[in-house]
């Protein structure tokens, strides 16, 4: 049997106004699950509200803490209801909330810094599953992929992991 | 303080094998990936037959892809191991019965190492 099991678990959410990327991280360099969750409000809104999936990923994973980005601008009144209901349901859980910020990232990928699209391909190669899932590089007319949100929150979960080493 | 394995690692091994719910339920003869994903969501546990079919979806060991049933499991036979060496150690035996005895404290001993060792990897 492999010895993966001293790597600490952690769940790096990137929030959006309508939906959130989320990666579940046992250490470093494995990644065990990924995606983007939607709760998207108006006509196509989703039925199931965005605290009940945030709080599925919690139950299903049960990490040790959970990882979100610091961004002190620009936050939509959805976006800052999301974050705060997402400390909430971790801080009920006995469970710390860490924020990384944009530098800490950049820290993390040194040489892949100059832009988003360039993390995520550094990230592509670290990790071959999420290969498939990166989008084509956006112009500059275009709105972002949503999935980008994978590749933002497994973004902020390294740059967790290089801020916050495991200490064994 | 060490993170507790999950019960299994099924979704993640799927996930990077790029196969569907669906997919992993055509290859285990279910209909729908349904059950699949019941044991994903640890709402069932497979049976043995279908955990020996999932190793061989993915190349895993069974033992990896239920660490959390490996570990747990481990944790019950050491406790009961070191019950039954107590137990045993307790009877007085028949002259016959020693050189059985000690066999069996022997290979409790060989079995118990392995474990210990595995558990401390795990819970370090």
């Amino acid at each position: 049997m492999t010895d993966q099991g001293n790597e600490k678990r952690v769940l790096a959410l990137d929030v959006h106004p309508r939906s959130f990327g989320f990666v579940v991280f046992e250490g470093p360099n494995r990644m065990l699950d990924w995606g983007v969750r939607s709760f998207r409000s108006g006509a196509n809104a989703v039925k199931i509200p965005a605290a009940t999936k945030f709080l599925a990923l919690l139950d299903e994973f049960r990490p040790s803490a959970v990882v979100i980005g610091e961004r002190l601008t620009g936050r939509t009144a959805k976006q800052s209801r999301m974050l705060a209901t997402i400390e909430r349901q971790a801080r009920s859980r006995r469970i710390p909330v860490r924020r990384v910020s944009r530098r800490d990232v950049n820290r993390a990928f040194v040489g892949f810094e100059s832009n988003k699209y360039e993390v995520a391909s550094a990230l592509a190669q670290q990790f071959p599953a999420l290969a498939s899932r990166l989008p084509p590089r956006r112009k500059c007319w275009q709105s972002e992929d949503y999935r980008m949100g994978i590749f933002d929150a497994a973004a902020l979960g390294v740059a967790d992991f290089s801020k916050y080493p495991i200490i064994k | 303080m060490a993170t507790p394995k999950l019960e299994n690692y099924l979704r993640t091994y799927r996930k990077q094998s790029g196969l569907t719910q669906g997919e992993v339920g055509f290859l285990l003869g279910s209909e729908n990936g349904d059950q699949v994903s019941r044991y994903e969501r640890r709402r069932r546990l497979p049976p043995l037959e279908t955990a020996l079919a999932c190793e061989e979806i993915f190349g895993v060991p069974v033992s990896e892809l239920f660490a959390g049933v490996r570990q747990a499991a481990g944790r019950e036979i050491a406790k009961r191991r070191l019950e039954l060496r107590a137990r045993l150690q307790a009877k007085t035996p028949r002259a016959s019965g020693v050189l059985v005895m000690a066999h069996k404290l022997r290979s409790l001993d060989d079995r118990e190492r392995p474990v210990v060792a595995n558990q401390n990897s795990s819970t370090a």
